[in-house]
């Protein structure tokens, strides 16, 4: 009974995807389970609980649903994906794949520029930024502001949320820019020569050949961005903790601070359940209501 | 050329092997028959004293000191500890940063029970009770920690700019009188009298440094009950939440900086310092770290520039101070070298550590015979704080004492922001509380 050519080529596939899948299994889905079958207990870290935890059935999101801090905090991070992903990094991330798509004196540099923040770590980041926005004179926003005779401002206090929303937009817009660029890359250039012989300006070129033949990239773009800034942790615990107030306490601050800061686990893990299930929520609907094949 | 690549990466293969070798080698050659502790510790001033003190301990037990040196901020460390002790790694031995903390780690199974070994040492019969007290876990009454260490509480004013301003400098008794002098302070100097820590970014401080000193300003609360239930129903906690209050709506408390990522980085380190704060609840590690010549932003003749007044009680009894059992010593359940590692902790509460200890944190000994060591003297004004420690009072917790400090965090964020009122406040804590351990663990009464 030998294998036909077809079905040694399928095994051949399944063999090589093996690694992956297992992979993706032990460090995805699996803890995704734990996750889930941890919000179920009123584990801890500490008291009582955390030598013997019980079943708890949903009293975790019972208990979640009902907190302010929690739907303040799903707030700040939609609010902060939105700002930074969807629109910043979008949007100059675009603006700086089409610039370099043009003849440009020293355009390796410029790349190398846009390129620099993407290189340096998550946590690094948020220290450059905190000298850059340290509030009284040191602070190096604040001299350049004083030198044009503005006050000094407490930046991460009076404007927490804009903030971070603007480093993590400096810090993401290489990627954008990489991945909008090979979009850009991937259009015909005789379309653009057919549309100028047709008399089209450079806007009509932009919103009726460009922005339509970018649009898989664009979405697949926002899927990627908008997952991966819904995950981010370090940079703003770096930056502001989730403070003032809560403003910045985006999900991941706030399931650290209910899991290693009250050191409830399985609240925290209730936390991060409905996270993800937030995070699979939009990737849907940019997967499939946008019928993009990804 | 490929057998020449192969040869150069067999030799550095081979060397490194060697170096590893020499390595092993010398480490066990030190000490090859003695046994191994690992001990956790933190902050360079902790760490200096440690590492001053390593080799007599080594001497002493005959064994080897493994120190680790953990993340300095008393948040990180903690976290850092109890996720190991969780996982079954953390180091034999290492210390508590607050007596509140002591249930919750005891309750959780990871601290060991040095019961028998407390009453057998030496030490045991110097400890005043209040003392002795709080290193026992408040649900079973066995003792868990093996005090060092102890921190004085009270209040720090700016006496030289009070004095300057003609401001009154005598002890306050009441609260009410605090208040009144804190209005004084802010219409004549019209800077901001008070600091009560609040705030979800202070952490467990929002109740250590701020809350705990108005609620132990009634002699008659208890905090638990018989049932170890908290008491948040109170009065003292709505009272305690209406001076918070207070403060807030005068603006007798800097609200701003307590907002901020790090909220003790403003007011302590910087207003008071300037002279834009003048009064902060603080224990005598103040004088050394927030203000000491060694300090960010010292102040110059500290010991007479800086004064001291008791707590103000709301009830009309003396002023008095706080104790507050800190990094006291605890033994891993789980370590293998159990008797050990109970040796060193007795050893880690002997006078001369402890008094190693409070000379490079600014506290006092736990131990009221340290006054008998010769190098007591060297204390200097922190053995007046030592001679307090028989009359501090304590305000005892349970286990869930996380949950209360974390409920306490938010319920003070709340009035800071206004988004609550004290009554709002008190029952924000309370639900906070019953969310995260239970109805049954907050009384009714």
């Amino acid at each position: 009974m030998a294998m036909s050519f077809e079905s040694k080529r399928q095994l051949g596939y399944r063999i090589m995807m093996a690694p992956a899948l297992l992979l993706m299994g032990a460090f995805i889905v699996f803890p995704a389970f734990y996750a889930f079958s941890l919000s179920l207990t009123n584990d801890a870290l500490l008291g009582f609980a955390a030598k013997e935890s019980s079943f708890v059935g949903l009293r975790n999101f019972s208990r979640l649903f009902s907190d302010p801090l929690f739907w303040n905090s799903l707030k700040v991070t939609l609010i902060f994906v939105i700002g930074s992903a969807v629109i910043g990094q979008f949007v100059l991330g675009f603006a700086s794949a089409i610039c370099l798509q043009r003849p440009v004196k020293y355009k390796s540099i410029f790349n190398a520029i846009i390129c620099l923040p993407n290189a340096v770590p998550e946590m690094v980041v948020g220290f450059l930024w905190i000298s850059m926005f340290a509030s009284g004179e040191y602070g190096t926003l604040n001299r350049i502001v004083t030198s044009f005779g503005i006050e000094p401002q407490q930046w991460l206090y009076s404007f927490p949320l804009f903030s971070i929303i603007i480093v993590n937009t400096w810090r993401g817009i290489a990627f954008s820019m990489i991945l909008l660029t090979s979009g850009l890359a991937s259009i015909p250039k005789d379309i653009y020569e057919a549309a100028k012989v047709d008399g089209a300006s450079d806007r009509q070129i932009f919103t009726r050949i460009t922005l339509p033949l970018m649009m898989p990239t664009i979405f697949l773009y926002m899927f990627i961005s908008t997952v991966t800034t819904f995950a981010i942790f370090g940079l703003v615990y770096t930056l502001s903790r989730g403070g003032p107030a809560n403003s910045t306490e985006i999900l991941g601050i706030y399931i650290y601070n209910q899991s290693f800061t009250s050191f409830q686990l399985g609240y925290g893990a209730a936390v991060a359940v409905v996270s993800l299930v937030v995070s699979m929520i939009l990737g849907a609907v940019y997967v499939r209501a946008l019928k993009v094949e990804v | 050329m490929k057998s020449s690549f192969a040869h150069r990466v067999a030799i550095i293969v081979f060397s490194c092997f060697m170096c590893d070798c020499a390595i092993v080698q010398a480490s066990q050659k030190s000490h090859p028959t003695k046994p191994t502790l690992v001990i956790a510790e933190h902050r360079s001033a902790r760490l200096n004293a440690l590492y001053q003190l390593k080799e007599g301990l080594e001497a002493r037990l005959e064994i080897n000191l493994k120190i680790v040196e953990y993340p300095a901020p008393a948040q990180d460390y903690f976290t850092k500890l109890v996720t190991e002790l969780r996982a079954g790694n953390a180091p034999d031995i290492f210390s508590i940063p607050r007596d509140v903390q002591l249930d919750d780690l005891a309750a959780a199974g990871y601290l060991a029970d040095l019961t028998t070994a407390m009453h057998n040492w030496d030490g045991y019969s110097q400890l005043p009770k209040l003392v002795s007290s709080l290193a026992k876990g408040s649900f079973d009454n066995r003792t868990y920690a093996v005090p060092s260490i102890v921190a004085i509480e009270q209040l720090y004013y700016r006496h030289d700019l009070l004095e300057a301003a003609g401001i009154d400098t005598t002890q306050p008794k009441s609260w009410q009188e605090l208040l009144h002098r804190a209005r004084t302070i802010k219409q004549v100097t019209g800077q901001f009298p008070l600091l009560f820590p609040a705030g979800l970014t202070w952490g467990m401080g929002s109740y250590t440094e701020g809350l705990r000193y108005l609620l132990a300003g009634f002699s008659d609360y208890r905090l638990i009950n018989q049932q170890g239930q908290y008491q948040l129903n109170d009065n003292a906690v709505l009272e305690a939440f209406s001076f918070y209050q207070t403060l807030v709506q005068e603006a007798l408390l800097p609200v701003t900086p307590l907002l901020n990522p790090e909220p003790w980085v403003i007011p302590k380190y910087e207003m008071f310092p300037k002279g834009e704060l003048m009064i902060t609840t603080c224990g005598t590690w103040c004088r050394v770290f927030d203000w000491g010549a060694s300090s960010r932003n010292p102040i110059k003749n500290v010991e007479q520039a800086v004064g001291n007044w008791k707590i103000p009680t709301a009830d009309g009894s003396p002023p008095f101070v706080l104790a507050s059992m800190v990094y006291a010593w605890a033994v891993n359940a789980k370590s293998r070298q159990l008797d050990m590692a109970t040796e060193l902790a007795l050893a880690l509460g002997s006078v001369d550590v402890a008094l190693t200890y409070a000379r490079n944190l600014g506290n006092v000994p736990a131990r009221m015979d340290a006054r008998d060591h010769a190098d007591f003297h060297q204390l200097g004004a922190l053995m007046e704080a030592h001679a307090q420690l028989p009359e501090a009072r304590a305000l005892r917790s349970t286990v869930g004492a996380n949950a209360v400090m974390a409920g306490v965090a938010r319920s003070t964020e709340a009035v800071l922001i206004g988004r609550e009122d004290a009554k709002g406040a008190q029952q924000l804590l309370k639900a906070y509380v019953a969310s995260v351990l239970g109805d049954n663990a907050v009384s009714e009464d």
